[in-house]
């Protein structure tokens, strides 16, 4: 019996001893799920709230007022109505907005490129705006008339980033060796990478003026390629969560996709909290997106934040 | 005594081995194991009957949410939503995920009872000629078992979005113990007005007093189905206030559309809405308050982008032209806290009755448990195959602390049967 009880004992702590290994070697191989998918691109992100709650007042104030972003919008006619939405709504909040038409409209006032291809329209309008602005603003943000961009946190985002180095951010996409900025969600560039694209500009082998080799690239594509002549690499922005703040969709259809791919947390799977643009608006949805991103809010949730932005002058939607 | 033939001690030893290995599994597990992020609501359920508990919700980061805080417990809304049997999976459901979890208390209310959503059973048939009925036995339930829970009592449809942070903001401008309620105020069939029922209205307590002994002395009865009316005219009767539930710049906060229908439509002058109107109608920006309330017509995708614009995304930095006044030192908060006084005491929970231990999420800890006792299965089922495959011949006795050198030496290198190797070849032997 005695006998009997010692080996169950022995049996016990071998047992157990076993278990342990078998425990941590498990551990160390499965590791940690995550729902990390993984890219390959540059990923840059937006400032943390320790890096901004230090700031004084005036820092606040002088840090907002440095950030200057001139907005290019390319347009044609058949845009008319997302072109006056986007006059009413969120180009109000750039430093200056302007609008780049391929031809003239007697509507509204335009800066008319005299081209409807594209990439000849993008390289203008780069070309004017660097010409005219170059000392006046140090980013530059390009979209198309589908788009809803909120100036703001494109600022807050731009925080910490040197517009004397040559960026160029937006939503990344890779097609096979080349990272580009998709133009749906809008492109940053600042004034360094600019400066450098209108350098290559005067290079047609390097960037040349009718696009592409054989088959035409799409715009965003060739600017991609030129830029990367020019030593700036496309960079895909996300928030300190790691959510795309570029979006190349509307709100509506990424909340779709939420409620198919994760029904029990839409909102919080779906969209950042700060984030920059969205596209494939309806011209009506940019006031419902006026409305909700500068006037709806839940009461008694206040913000300590790091830049102070007012209303625009002569506006009664924000 | 031998068992089937095997020696009693070797039995005992891998008995001995199972068991360890199975108690130091499960040890080592119950420990919660880092799982993926679960899928499952986040729900509370409490006693009596299937109302959930609403909590304040974490600050997102940089956010200070004090002045909600305080107003969650100075300003108790009971939420109850009017909903269906064939509605709770298709519409019902976006609510219970958004903006139901920021009451106080939320009922859904159908006609029959559902124990899994939560709703409660008003025993009531369906169908539009129902809904007054609905509403009755609705408020007559939530005064039954709630009325000490909340100040305030708001009626909402299952396709109605509310700003519950804003509501409180509305509400904390007034007395829960006047006779008064709110809402998106129409004009016509009744002498102060009534509140559009799609749009939500919200009862104080003593309103909803009222109400029930309207129907107690039969004063008031089931004069029609049409519930935002027939409600309205009894609460006439019976001396209750139709409030002006506009913000302080004179903007509507209740809404019987859309947003995009308020902000860009515009209504044909002989739509009805002209006339219902209480208050004069603003198209465009003006519609609406920066602190709406609520919006009607609202679909499942729809709700979600509300709650996302509403308690998400925002403009870093940005000053709104609307600064909202405080409004909460308006009254005379003695009443109130009085009351609010008592019904802790009859609880005996917390400042904040939904605090996060209520939260614990029941179906999550089932899971984890059921996890736990597969582990421990595996890991049995693990030991005996190990035993069984590469320690047969072991014999315990041989087991000592001296020898397990010895023994680990022998099982590394040796056959699992414990017979030392072939052995080499025997040198050849040269000759000459």
């Amino acid at each position: 019996m005695i006998s009997e009880s010692t080996s169950f004992v022995k049996g016990v702590l071998l047992g157990g001893i076993f278990c342990v290994l078998v425990t941590f070697l498990g551990h160390i191989k499965t590791g940690y799920w995550t729902k990390v998918h993984h890219h390959e691109h540059h990923h840059i992100q937006a400032p943390n709230q320790e890096d901004v709650s230090n700031l004084s007042e005036v820092e606040r104030v002088e840090l907002s007022q440095s950030i200057r972003v001139y907005c290019i919008i390319l347009v044609k006619p058949k845009d008319l109505g997302h072109w006056a939405a986007v006059k009413e709504t969120w180009s109000k909040h750039c430093d200056k907005a302007e609008f780049y038409s391929s031809e003239n409209v007697k509507v509204f006032d335009s800066i008319t490129l005299n081209t409807d291809d594209m990439w000849a329209m993008m390289r203008k309008a780069y070309k004017l705006a660097y010409d005219h602005y170059k000392d006046e603003y140090n980013w530059f943000f390009l979209a198309r008339p589908t788009t809803f961009a909120i100036i703001e946190n494109l600022k807050y985002f731009l925080l910490k980033k040197d517009s004397s180095q040559p960026f160029y951010i937006g939503h990344t996409v890779k097609s096979g060796d080349l990272e580009y900025v998709d133009g749906e969600g809008g492109i940053v560039l600042s004034i360094e990478s600019l400066r450098r694209l209108s350098k290559v500009f005067e290079d047609p082998d390097k960037c040349p003026e009718q696009g592409g080799m054989i088959w035409k690239l799409s715009e965003d594509k060739q600017l991609a390629v030129c830029l990367k002549y020019t030593g700036a690499f496309a960079e895909n922005a996300e928030d300190s969560e790691g959510k795309d703040v570029f979006n190349t969709k509307s709100v509506g259809s990424l909340i779709k996709e939420a409620m198919s791919n994760h029904p029990q947390q839409v909102v919080e799977g779906c969209c950042s909290d700060m984030a920059i643009t969205f596209n494939g608006l309806a011209p009506n949805h940019m006031h419902v997106m006026m409305y909700g991103v500068y006037r709806l809010r839940a009461y008694g949730h206040d913000f300590n934040d790091a830049l102070v932005f007012l209303p625009p002058a002569d506006s009664d939607n924000d | 005594m031998a068992v089937l033939g095997l020696k009693s001690s070797w039995l005992a030893f891998n008995t001995g081995i199972v068991a360890g290995f199975a108690v130091a599994f499960y040890l080592l597990h119950s420990a919660p194991l880092p799982l993926p992020p679960k899928d499952s609501p986040r729900r509370a359920t409490l006693a009596p009957g299937p109302a959930l508990l609403g909590a304040l919700h974490p600050p997102l980061p940089g956010e200070n949410n004090t002045t909600a805080a305080e107003l969650f417990s100075k300003v108790r809304i009971l939420c109850w939503v009017m909903t269906a049997p064939q509605s709770l999976e298709t519409k019902a459901r976006h609510v219970r995920a958004t903006w139901a979890r920021r009451c106080n208390v939320v009922l859904f209310m159908s006609s029959q009872a559902d124990a899994a959503f939560p709703a409660v059973g008003l025993g009531t048939r369906e169908g539009r000629d129902q809904l007054y009925w609905k509403t009755i036995r609705a408020f007559q339930h939530v005064h039954q078992h709630y009325l000490a829970q909340a100040d305030w009592f708001l009626k909402a449809d299952d396709d109605t979005f509310v700003a519950v942070d804003n509501l409180r903001w509305l509400l904390s401008a007034h007395a829960p113990d006047r006779p008064i309620y709110f809402g998106k105020r129409f004009k016509p069939f009744a002498r102060q007005g009534y509140m559009s029922g799609g749009a939500g209205y919200v009862l104080s307590r003593e309103a909803l007093r009222r109400f029930v002994a309207g129907f107690q002395t039969q004063v008031c009865s089931h004069t029609s189905p049409v519930e935002d009316l027939a409600l309205g005219q009894c609460l006439e009767k019976m001396g209750v206030e139709a409030g002006d539930s506009r913000d302080t710049l004179g903007r509507e906060t209740f809404h019987p559309f859309p947003p995009e229908s308020h902000l860009t439509g515009k209504f044909s002058k002989s739509f009805w809405y002209w006339n219902y109107c209480y208050y004069p109608i603003v198209e465009g920006p003006q519609c609406c308050s920066d602190l709406a309330v609520s919006f009607h017509y609202v679909n499942g995708e729809l709700m979600y982008t509300l709650e996302y614009f509403a308690h998400h995304l925002r403009a870093y930095g940005y000053h709104p032209r609307y600064q909202p006044p405080p409004r909460l030192q308006d009254w005379d908060g003695g009443n109130a806290t009085q009351l609010a006084k008592g019904s802790r005491r009859r609880h005996g929970a917390g400042r904040r009755p939904a605090s996060r231990s209520l939260c614990r999420d029941l179906p999550l800890q089932a899971g984890r448990t059921a996890m736990q006792l597969l582990w421990t299965a595996l890991g049995i089922v693990a030991g005996f195959t190990v035993i069984f495959s590469f320690l047969p011949q072991l014999d315990p006795k041989v087991l000592t602390l001296k020898s397990l050198p010895v023994l680990a030496h022998r099982v590394i290198h040796e056959h699992p049967t414990g017979e030392s190797p072939p052995s080499l070849p025997p040198r050849p032997m040269h000759t000459g």
